[in-house]
């Protein structure tokens, strides 16, 4: 049996439709051991341009293998505004 | 035939009240398609050099373009300018609503203002026919007020109202110019120049809708984007609204904060987009938000527009006059590092009601913050209000007395630059101003084209005047096609200020300058992210005007064109690349989160400002050359670049 990890996630706009609307975004999920950042949206059905932070640290590495504990945060991302 | 505009500007005098029509032909409207570009061939024309910009020497412009009141997202847009009394060169400034719709229905594609009425009037355009109408008993009144008079007083509910608020009476330098109470032309102080005008407001309703030269492909372009909306790269900023982006900024370190100083905001949460949908949206706390708190322009199914109702606690808002854009919750928030979003929304409204700009606005508040906490004001300087960082109350206090020229707030009313020189002290070193006016919540230090784009920017600091870096540096893999349209087929090392990024920079400021005098709004269309991609923006211009020759080429030289007239007019005004810098604070690195550290560096600078010139074809010290303007087939505009 694989072994698990335990992260939290906070959707933000337009991704928390990813999770049922009761939860505003917000996740606690158990993953497989060695899962990255690229599995991790793949696994939300997320396609378009985001911005993650890990931990509140800016990640823009997709092949990043989370850890226990990890905190991941995911936003829509445009260029202006 | 004509498709897409009615082929007639409205000249008005207000000095003799004269109003004449006159009807500029089609090659007109093909060489510059109207909004921005059109204005500037009236104001370099009409207005005499060294004009006071508060004088009724100014020309003030409002125009639409060939696009705009058709049935598609993103057109009812339109063009405010005339000279800025916020910066001294060209003023611009763009808006939505629909207003520009219902003036285009009304039967003009621009108004062309000039003189000085000796009593406040407001000018009232009913399908095809104008007066001018006495609005002394308006004078005086807020936004919201004026605008259920007016209808009243015409007995129709359905006009709209463009005007200026009781800021633009007293000229403050960053009034703007609102319809519906809400929507801005907000920035480089237009609503200034309305009020030194005397010209309280114009109130059109019309009936005519413009003719389309090919109404189905019109019809495919719009319903494609309405499919394709939810799945596109603005699905966030229309239902979240466009501070949805602060998240994201903080997380790369992009949210301007403490004035300038840092670009993260530790409580940066409490004034985002999620959570104003979630906390003071009307509706919000029934889950109707997405029906009864947004709200949309003309034909735009994008519903980007933030609707907020405070009724209890300390900031109480009326939803009539909308609610913060990114940029209002950040300079009225992490700029002053302000996490109280009832506060922001307040200070909205105040901007809303009164008619001013919410950028130069707060951010003019957060120079006054930074001067405070540094030493550099006292109480004695601020009528006895605590600047301290994050003191919410001040800051709604100030915004109300900046309206109304009261005390301190008459100070900041000049805008920073002005308040700085006046106060002096050393408090010129916490500007963030650019030709004098004050830079929106996108950071120059990170995003370094941007330093350049506001620099050269002929009406000041700007956001909407390029695409940001990010789009040809960490996207650039998701824009791919829509890129090769503007000849990019590589990306650029991110954080670069090389000779292709000021090509990017360049190339995506025509765009942007195209679009500005097309009316069309850049969230809908753009080069990357937005909607509608360029070769969109090519098919809408032949499918409504039914010139089906255009390229996107000729198109960019529309906004090649603009650009150069308003430059050549600031050469006129002795403005050109000496007052193409950025401020001091640029050089100084930012302090925290993942910015920390960067700076601008005046070498690498220099080098770009030298580039883009060589780049734009004009001269060393950033005037257009006669051979540039000659090329872009402007040269009647050769007679007015200054002498050797």
């Amino acid at each position: 049996m694989k072994s698990k990890i335990k992260i939290t996630l906070q959707l933000y706009s337009i991704l928390r439709e990813k999770l049922p609307p009761d939860a505003k975004g917000q996740a606690v999920l158990h993953l497989n051991a060695g899962t990255s950042l690229q599995d991790l949206l793949e696994e939300l059905e997320i396609y378009r341009k985001v911005v993650i932070s890990v931990n509140d640290d800016h990640e823009s590495d997709l092949s990043r293998r989370l850890n226990d504990g990890d905190r991941i945060k995911i936003f829509s991302s445009i260029g202006g505004g | 035939m004509l498709h897409g505009y009615n082929g007639k500007v409205l000249h008005l005098d207000l000095t003799n009240k004269q109003v004449s029509v006159e009807e500029p032909g089609e090659a007109f409207y093909r060489k510059y398609m109207g909004g921005s570009a059109m204005a500037m061939h009236y104001i370099l024309n009409g207005m005499p050099a060294n004009a006071d910009p508060l004088g009724p020497e100014n020309v003030l412009v409002f125009a639409l373009s060939v696009l705009t009141g058709n049935p598609i997202s993103g057109q009812s847009r339109m063009t405010a300018a005339a000279k800025s009394p916020l910066t001294g060169a060209i003023g611009d400034s763009q808006g939505g609503g629909y207003f520009p719709a219902e003036l285009k229905f009304a039967g003009f594609d621009a108004i062309v203002i000039k003189g000085r009425a000796a009593k406040p009037v407001y000018l009232w355009i009913n399908d095809g026919s104008y007066e001018l109408r006495d609005a002394e008993h308006l004078w005086g009144k807020i936004t919201g007020e004026v605008e259920a008079s007016i209808k009243k007083e015409l007995g129709d509910n359905k006009v709209e109202v463009l005007q200026i608020g009781p800021a633009g009476e007293k000229e403050v330098r960053f009034a703007g110019i609102f319809s519906m109470s809400n929507r801005a032309n907000g920035r480089t102080g237009m609503g200034a120049v309305m009020g030194s005008k005397n010209l309280k407001a114009i109130v059109v309703r019309g009936k005519k809708r413009p003719s389309v030269a090919d109404k189905g492909r019109l019809n495919q372009l719009a319903k494609w984007g309405a499919e394709n909306l939810d799945e596109s790269g603005i699905a966030g900023l229309a239902k979240y609204g466009t501070a949805e982006t602060t998240g994201a900024n903080q997380t790369i370190g992009t949210l301007p904060t403490y004035n300038y100083n840092s670009g993260v905001f530790e409580n940066w949460e409490a004034i985002d987009g999620t959570t104003m949908y979630d906390t003071i949206l009307r509706g919000a706390a029934e889950g109707k938000q997405d029906r009864l708190g947004r709200d949309t322009c003309y034909a735009c199914t994008v519903r980007c527009k933030r609707v907020v109702e405070i009724t209890e606690g300390k900031y109480k808002v009326d939803p009539h006059y909308g609610g913060p854009e990114y940029e209002t919750t950040s300079t009225f928030g992490n700029y002053c590092a302000i996490d109280d979003l009832a506060a922001v929304s307040k200070a909205n409204e105040l901007c809303n009601q009164y008619g001013m700009d919410t950028i130069s606005c707060g951010a003019t508040i957060s120079w006054a913050f930074e001067a405070f906490n540094e030493g550099k004001l006292t109480l004695e300087d601020t009528d006895g209000l605590d600047l301290s960082w994050g003191n919410a109350d001040s800051m709604v206090k100030l915004v109300e007395k900046i309206a109304h020229r009261e005390g301190f707030g008459d100070v900041l009313a000049e805008g920073s630059e002005r308040a700085a020189k006046q106060i002096g002290r050393g408090t010129e070193a916490y500007l963030i101003t650019f030709k004098g006016q004050e830079a929106p919540a996108h950071m120059p230090r990170v995003k370094r084209s941007l330093a350049v784009i506001y620099a050269v920017n002929p009406f000041g600091a700007d956001h909407q005047s390029s695409e940001h870096d990010p789009a040809i540096e960490d996207d650039f893999e998701g824009y791919v096609d829509r890129m090769a349209v503007l000849g990019f087929t590589e990306g650029v090392e991110t954080y670069s200020l090389n000779a292709e990024k000021i090509r990017f920079a360049l190339t995506s400021q025509y765009m942007y300058s195209t679009m500005d005098s097309l009316n069309l709004c850049q969230f809908v269309f753009g080069p990357a992210w937005q909607l509608y991609g360029p070769a969109d923006m090519v098919e809408l211009v032949r499918a409504v005007t039914g010139w089906e020759d255009v390229s996107f080429e000729e198109l960019q030289t529309v906004g090649e064109r603009r650009l150069n007239l308003m430059r050549t007019f600031n050469a006129r005004e002795g403005i050109d690349r000496k007052q193409d810098v950025v401020p001091q604070k640029l050089f100084k690195p930012l302090k925290g989160g993942p910015s920390d550290g960067f700076a601008l560096n005046k070498d690498e600078f220099t080098a770009a400002l030298d580039e883009y010139y060589r780049q734009a074809g004009w001269t060393a010290e950033g005037i257009p050359t006669a051979e540039t303007l000659t090329k872009l087939d402007l040269e009647w505009a050769t007679d007015h670049l200054p002498k050797r």
